[in-house]
């Protein structure tokens, strides 16, 4: 409506006003769309700092789970040599009446061998 | 800058999801480098002479350097890759072609109409193109935000 009522009475008083005042009306539609452009689109510099942002949560997700996955490795096998020496220590608390002492997992594993006690299962492939 | 990364582009560009449309507004782009060129050698193009004509010189050297600057933005808005820069090189080259159909249409009248609705045609797919990628970068923009709040610590 605007630019009609614009444009219409020019074209009835000249071409070349109405040339010029439509050249003027593009103009200044590009102009804001390259204003507007520039204002709501995010810069290339704070785009990349996005994706970069981005790429450092992944890779400090995926190190999260890696520890987090490392953790559990770490509490299971730690139950397990907890199982293993008090396997041990229970026999070995039958065999001298309770006494205990504080010796390697190897050095128990011999000695209950030596004493004929049974083997953990973890020792019965190979061990001593 | 080495030659090898551009090519690595433009490769890039030229076989991606929107290829077609690339090419096209490169081939768009470079009409207006070369448009630019010829002005500086010859000092006339059939393009600015419309325009010459029908607004004036001083217009005419404006439109020359605005579609020569368009074209290169649209070269260098695709291989850097730059949708900003893009997008702002689509409005310039929309605005050029739409001026000079304006111009064509006051020099030639009824024997420039094919013209006319040509470049009104490349306007408007311009301008279509160009909001489209703005609609499209913003979107990106807002989606990576919400991944970057929403992501799982």
């Amino acid at each position: 409506m605007l630019l009609s009522s614009l444009i219409l009475p020019l074209a009835a008083t000249g071409s070349s006003n109405l040339t010029e005042i439509l050249v003027i009306l593009v103009g200044s539609g590009g102009a804001v769309g390259i204003v507007a452009t520039l204002l709501r689109m995010p810069t290339d510099r704070s785009a990349s700092a996005v994706t970069q942002a981005q790429g450092a949560m992944e890779t400090m997700n995926m190190l999260n789970a890696t520890l987090k996955q490392a953790l559990a490795d770490a509490q299971a096998e730690a139950k397990r040599q907890r199982d293993r020496a008090d396997f041990y220590r229970a026999q070995l608390e039958d065999i001298t009446g309770g006494h205990t002492h504080r010796a390697s997992d190897r050095s128990i594993s011999a000695a209950a061998l030596r004493r004929g006690m049974k083997l953990h299962p973890d020792d019965e492939d190979g061990g001593d | 800058m080495p030659l090898s990364p551009i090519i690595d582009r433009l490769g890039r560009t030229l076989r991606g999801r929107n290829a077609l449309l690339n090419v096209f507004e490169l081939w768009v782009g470079l009409a207006g480098i070369l448009t630019g060129i010829v002005f500086v050698y010859s000092g006339l193009s059939i393009e600015s002479s419309a325009i010459d004509i029908a607004v004036g010189r001083e217009v005419a050297l404006a439109w020359n350097i605005g579609y020569f600057m368009a074209g290169v933005l649209i070269w260098w808005g695709l291989l850097r890759p730059s949708p900003r820069m893009e997008t702002v090189a689509l409005w310039g080259i929309g605005t050029s072609t739409a001026i000079e159909a304006i111009a064509v249409g006051a020099v030639f009248g009824v024997r420039g109409s094919v013209s006319v609705l040509l470049l009104s045609s490349l306007t408007a797919a311009a301008w279509i193109r160009a909001t489209i990628v703005l609609h499209a970068a913003l979107q990106l923009s807002l989606e990576s935000a919400g991944r970057a709040r929403g992501a799982p610590q």
